[in-house]
């Protein structure tokens, strides 16, 4: 248990953090949430809902996209991003007007936007140092989480630190032994202490201004792009496999009819925590990967290049393979051919599939399959690969061939019995319609059910509540940022106005002043006006950084509420499974019954003793249908029983997941604001000295907070 | 033309001088509004230590209870230093339903320095028609004299007669009238007695007599339309005699004005953009709440509680944080929107006395030229043999009166430059101070909600720490 204070480190961070509101959209963007309600009982063909699931999920995240949108807009231009940023606002041409003004008339322009901040807000207030008035507590769990910190941001952070000569052992703090979280962490995930982005045994001793190396040798960015990194989940940073997904390379390839087809091909990097000899990290917190089973990767670390439809593959083989599993969604697809290349579809692309391969590598039971291990290491081409082709399921599901076989079966030339194999498969509407209506039917009686059966059929219903719930808690985030985004534009409006006016009371208002022999009123007015407009446009880069963090934290109910449709689907196939059995159950009762009867036929008309060919065939080719029949319906159930198991396991594994990471939502989400909060109470206090206000006005303004708590 | 801006001028307060006849009533005005416990207060020689507070009239700001020195409490005691009287404006009551209704306050004035000389204390009810009265009687006075504005006259708030809207006006007023008694030249006028101390029967006369005379002179009656109106007439002067009399006018003057005129619009500007902050913040606060409630439905589905308990927590703190937002906005808004915007209207008022000085000034340059015609004249007729000697008389008669308006004009227009020289000076040093308190006050307010919300999140940081252990040692 170390004393280590989340707070501290977002003090710190405050000025990294402009690059990680840079990955607001990396981190949000990819995250397609939405749901599909899925009411036609046993018809839901999975692709279909997949389409849309995904049209909805544009819909949703369609306004998140537009926040993003605007934050890119915002570290587009990095010296005047108070102007550029009003875009969204109803009010520009104050800005149009003079559209050379800027602050930087008053402060020297910036280098760029995060040295900026540095010098001006962190350089004289440097409240790291002094003691925080909020009386927040001194033990902190930590929660290692610079490892949500990129690269980048990291070494945003450490820069500043070497910049600012101070020695200074937060960094090193912030990755202590967090052995108190051990309990909430699901089995299989825990304990890990790697960092998600810092290469064991080369960081954690070294002084934190050396860290800035560490982005280099790190092995999210093996290539060397700039480009920001997904943040993975708190309950996934720490998986065995860490995954990388880089450097997008366009190829061209010759189509069909002569055409030259485009696609992108990116680079997917993966290692190994398990290949790391563990003696060599002496941070402590990473010596013991006790749970780690072993290395699962063939080698310590592999590069392949993999293109969309890689993926597309790769989730087709796992739905099919891993049924009643809570499979993370795919990024969609994109229909329009024009943008597919387009540099930012890439990007969004190349941000949504690293984040797709993190969550299934942080599977427990996903991450050591042999389909993910495969495509993380197969070299060359995947489609051409002996081992995946053998994988991939037959292209035998066809609509076409369905229709023909459904009018084979009703005319009974084709056999109608499931054979074991097909029983244990979902079912398709399009390759046997039949066996699809039959179901249809089937779950339209009421059989009576075991009541774990029941129980998770509850949970399906609790899950769509929660999956409510979850959408009006989104939103509400998402509305929470927007305002909050709004806020800090009009602070930056409200500071440029006064900074204009400023600027003209200094350039024009010597002559009331030279008249009426008030100069130094007038140099009163044109200070103070400074004071107050500095800050303003100081507090309106803390409030958006503020906002970017709380973005990146409520991200996470974003990326359960994308989880809920593959929740609703991994139970739906335990679902479908025990209609098969039904189903089959059914059947097997009908060939028994016409047995029977033909029997009992058999003896009425001729006694019994006469042979007739044609029903002895009849006879034992129900025998026969019967006998495959059971062996059909003991497999099923089997598939449904193995089903139902992994259908627990995960929903333990997602409410575990839920756990830990809303908590650390929470946690991180309110140290951020608290954080903030006192940074920018530091910035006003600032100003109201500026402003001359007497120290007891400044005490009393300081402790206000405090002072109604205690009341 | 020409005439009538003179006359006006003089005329207006020739006939408006009202004699300080209301102060020695006041007796018997007062004995029926006035609640006893005041007199006492009155009777007994007020003491200096209550410095510029308002500890009789002063309603205690209701957005920080226990707070002394606060935002507006603080904006308030910006009451300059030479003042003779203190005023308080308090108790606003409904009257009236409908389109006839109104809001009448209570309006106190107490000395605040005892002695022989010193004016007793006085309550009076008003009404806003009855300022406006007093504005309008101060600008006739006083040409040239930077007169504090009123406050703003929403028509639309003002059938809403919402509680914040009554509050704001009131808070409003009273500055107002603390402006205007601390005004060196705007104390002395007399009207300012009969609006303090004329008791209900001698105000409703005048009132009446203000109806009569307006209506009369058809005039619009006060305000922005009367300031419209003077700028039409002077720009038709200006029209008539075919040039701009600014070339007669000190250079460094006209710049101060064309600095004045566009300052306003950054003002007004400003203004607007801390409205939208105050909206915003607002809005905020809203989305905030809104955001712990749907954390709490979250929260329910959760089986095991540690989650449900921590996003209860949440839920608490949120709306801890939404009030103190909602608060901050509100506070933003009536110490710094507010005052910002009296401010620009302020300059508006200085805008107003430039435009009186416009004014005497074309009165004066027509009079000068209307003089040399008529020398010119009568030096043609005295030049001209044979003419009858009654029209050389008669035209040196005319030249005579001619120069005696000279004089005139030149006077009032003299008398107004320097009147605003003064006055240009005392408008910037108070605008220097006003400004500054203004600016600390939002820094200390934005300071102190600051100080709030990072203790209300610090402690949700602890809570659900906290709880996390007990959850775990369970």
């Amino acid at each position: 248990m170390s004393n280590e204070d989340p707070l501290s480190k977002f003090r710190d961070d405050t000025n990294g953090m402009e690059d990680l509101t840079a990955q607001l959209d990396s981190a949000l963007s990819g995250r397609a949430a939405g749901w599909q309600d899925d009411d036609d009982i046993g018809l839901g063909d999975d692709d279909d809902l997949d389409t849309k699931v995904n049209t909805q999920a544009r819909h949703i995240s369609h306004s998140l996209q537009q926040l993003h949108q605007d934050s890119y807009s915002l570290h587009a231009d990095a010296h005047d991003p108070l102007i550029n940023s009003s875009h969204a606002d109803d009010h520009m041409q104050s800005h149009a007007n003079q559209p050379n003004f800027s602050y930087g008339q008053i402060m020297p322009p910036p280098p760029s936007y995060s040295d900026s901040m540095m010098c001006e807000v962190a350089g004289p207030l440097e409240p790291r140092d002094a003691p925080h008035s909020s009386g927040l507590p001194a033990s902190f769990d930590p929660l290692s989480d610079d490892s949500r910190y990129p690269a980048t941001a990291s070494a945003q952070v450490s820069d500043y630190y070497a910049s600012s000569s101070q020695p200074h052992g937060k960094a090193h703090d912030d990755v202590e032994d967090d052995s108190d979280e051990t309990p909430l962490l699901p089995p299989g995930t825990s304990n890990i202490k790697l960092q998600y982005n810092v290469p064991p045994g080369s960081s954690f001793a070294v002084p934190p201004s050396h860290q800035d190396r560490v982005p280099e040798a790190g092995p999210t960015s093996p290539t060397g792009t700039s480009a920001p990194n997904v943040l993975p989940r708190k309950s996934q940073r720490d998986a065995q496999l860490r995954v990388a997904v880089t450097d997008p390379v366009k190829k061209e390839q010759a189509g069909l009819f002569g055409l030259k087809a485009g696609y992108v091909a990116y680079l997917v990097t993966t290692k190994d925590a398990a290949w790391v000899p563990t003696g060599s990290s002496n941070g402590g917190a990473s010596a013991g990967p006790s749970c780690h089973s072993g290395p699962v990767l063939s080698k310590p670390a592999a590069a392949v290049r993999r293109r969309f439809r890689d993926f597309v593959s790769l989730s087709d083989v796992l739905k099919v393979r891993y049924r009643g599993y809570f499979l993370p969604p795919r990024p969609e697809k994109n229909a329009v051919e024009g943008q597919r290349m387009a540099d930012t579809f890439v990007e969004d692309r190349r941000v949504a599939l690293e984040r797709y391969l993190c969550t299934l590598a942080s599977h427990p039971v996903i991450s050591k399959s042999e389909e993910l291990l495969l495509f993380l290491q197969a070299e060359g081409e995947l489609a051409e690969h002996p081992a995946w082709r053998s994988l991939v399921p037959l292209q035998s599901g066809s609509l076409v061939e369905g229709t023909a076989k459904l009018g084979k079966q009703i005319l009974g030339l084709e056999k109608k019995v499931l054979d074991p194999v097909q029983a244990t498969q979902a079912t398709s509407k399009a390759s046997d319609p039949l066996r699809a209506i039959k179901e249809t039917a089937q779950s339209m009686q009421v059989a009576d059910r075991s009541p774990e059966e029941l129980a998770l059929h509850r949970s399906r219903e609790s899950a769509e509540a929660h999956k409510d719930a979850l959408l009006a808690a989104s939103k509400a985030a998402e509305q929470l940022i927007q305002k909050m985004e709004k806020v800090a534009l009009v602070q930056g409006d409200l500071g440029l106005c006064l900074l204009k006016v400023a600027a003209y009371e200094e350039g024009h208002g010597s002559v009331l002043a030279q008249f009426t022999g008030t100069v130094r009123q007038h140099h009163q007015i044109v200070s103070s006006v400074k004071v107050a407009s500095t800050s303003l446009v100081r507090l309106s880069r803390l409030s958006r950084t503020a906002t970017g963090r709380a973005a990146i934290e409520l991200g996470t109910l974003h990326e359960f509420l994308a989880l809920m449709p593959a929740i609703h689907k991994g139970l739906r196939h335990r679902e479908k499974q025990l209609l098969t059995a039904d189903t089959l159950q059914g059947d097997l009762e009908a060939k028994q019954r016409a047995m029977r009867e033909l029997e009992a036929s058999g003896t009425r008309t001729l006694g019994g003793s006469t042979d007739n060919p044609a029903r002895e065939r009849k006879m034992d080719e129900l025998k026969a249908d019967a006998s495959k029949l059971e062996m059909s319906i003991v497999a099923a159930k089997a598939e449904y029983e193995r089903i139902k198991n992994v259908n627990k396991d995960e929903l333990g594994r997602v409410q575990k997941e839920m756990q830990m990471d809303f908590t650390h939502m929470m946690k991180m989400y309110s140290a951020a604001q608290a954080a903030s909060s006192e940074r920018m109470l530091e910035v006003w206090l600032q100003a109201a000295a500026e402003l001359g206000a007497n120290a007891t006005e400044i005490e009393h303004a300081r402790t206000y907070g405090s002072s109604l708590s205690t009341q | 033309m020409q005439d009538t801006g003179g006359h006006q001028f003089f005329s207006a307060s020739a006939t408006s001088g009202h004699p300080l006849a209301a102060t020695s009533d006041q007796g018997s005005g007062l004995n029926t509004t006035v609640p006893p416990t005041y007199f006492k207060s009155s009777a007994a020689p007020p003491t200096l230590s209550t410095g510029g507070s308002f500890p009789t009239g002063y309603q205690p700001n209701p957005y920080h209870p226990g707070t002394p020195h606060t935002a507006v409490s603080g904006y308030m005691q910006n009451t300059p230093p030479n003042a003779d009287l203190e005023i308080s404006v308090v108790e606003p009551t409904k009257q009236g339903e409908g389109v006839s209704a109104h809001i009448c306050y209570k309006v106190r004035s107490r000395p605040l320095l005892s002695g022989p000389t010193a004016p007793p204390a006085s309550e009076v009810v008003r009404r806003f028609r009855d300022f406006s009265w007093l504005q309008y009687k101060m600008q006739e006075r006083h040409k040239g004299v930077i007169i504090p504005p009123l406050p703003e006259k929403s028509a639309v708030q003002k059938f809403q007669m919402g509680t914040d809207f009554i509050e704001q006006r009131r808070r409003a007023l009273q500055v107002y009238l603390s402006k205007v008694v601390s005004h060196p030249v705007l104390k002395e006028v007399p009207e300012l007695n009969t609006f303090l101390r004329a008791n209900e029967e001698e105000w409703t006369m005048e009132m009446a007599r203000w109806q009569a005379e307006t209506a009369a002179s058809s005039k619009p009656a006060v305000g922005g339309a009367m300031q419209w109106f003077r700028n039409l007439q002077h720009s038709a002067q200006n029209m008539v005699s075919g040039r701009s009399d600014d070339s007669s006018e000190d250079p460094a003057y006209l710049k101060v004005r064309d600095y004045i005129n566009s300052l306003e619009a950054h003002l007004v500007e400003a203004q607007r953009q801390a409205g939208r902050l105050a909206r915003k913040e607002g809005e905020l606060a809203a989305a905030l709440a809104e955001f712990g409630n749907a954390a709490e439905g979250l929260g329910k589905f959760d089986s095991q509680g540690l989650l449900r308990g921590s996003f209860d927590i949440l839920c608490a703190r949120a709306g801890q944080v939404a009030t103190t937002s909602r608060q901050r906005a509100e506070r933003l808004s009536a110490t710094f929107e507010i005052p910002l915007q009296q401010q620009a209207r302020a300059i508006k008022s200085v805008q107003s006395a430039m435009s009186d000085r416009s004014v005497a000034l074309s009165a004066y340059v027509l009079a000068k030229g209307d003089l040399d015609s008529k020398k010119l004249r009568l030096a043609r007729l005295r030049a001209t043999p044979g003419l009858s000697e009654g029209k050389v008389v008669e035209a040196e008669r005319e030249t005579m009166d001619a120069e005696e308006k000279v004089c005139i004009t030149k006077l009032a227009y003299d008398t107004i430059v320097s009147r605003m020289t003064e006055e240009l000076n005392r408008f910037q040093k108070e605008r220097s101070v006003e400004l500054s308190i203004l600016l600390k006050e939002l820094a200390l307010t934005q300071a102190q909600s600051a100080s709030e919300n990072a203790q209300a999140w610090s402690s949700l940081l602890a809570d659900i720490q906290q709880q996390q252990q007990m959850v775990r040692v369970a």
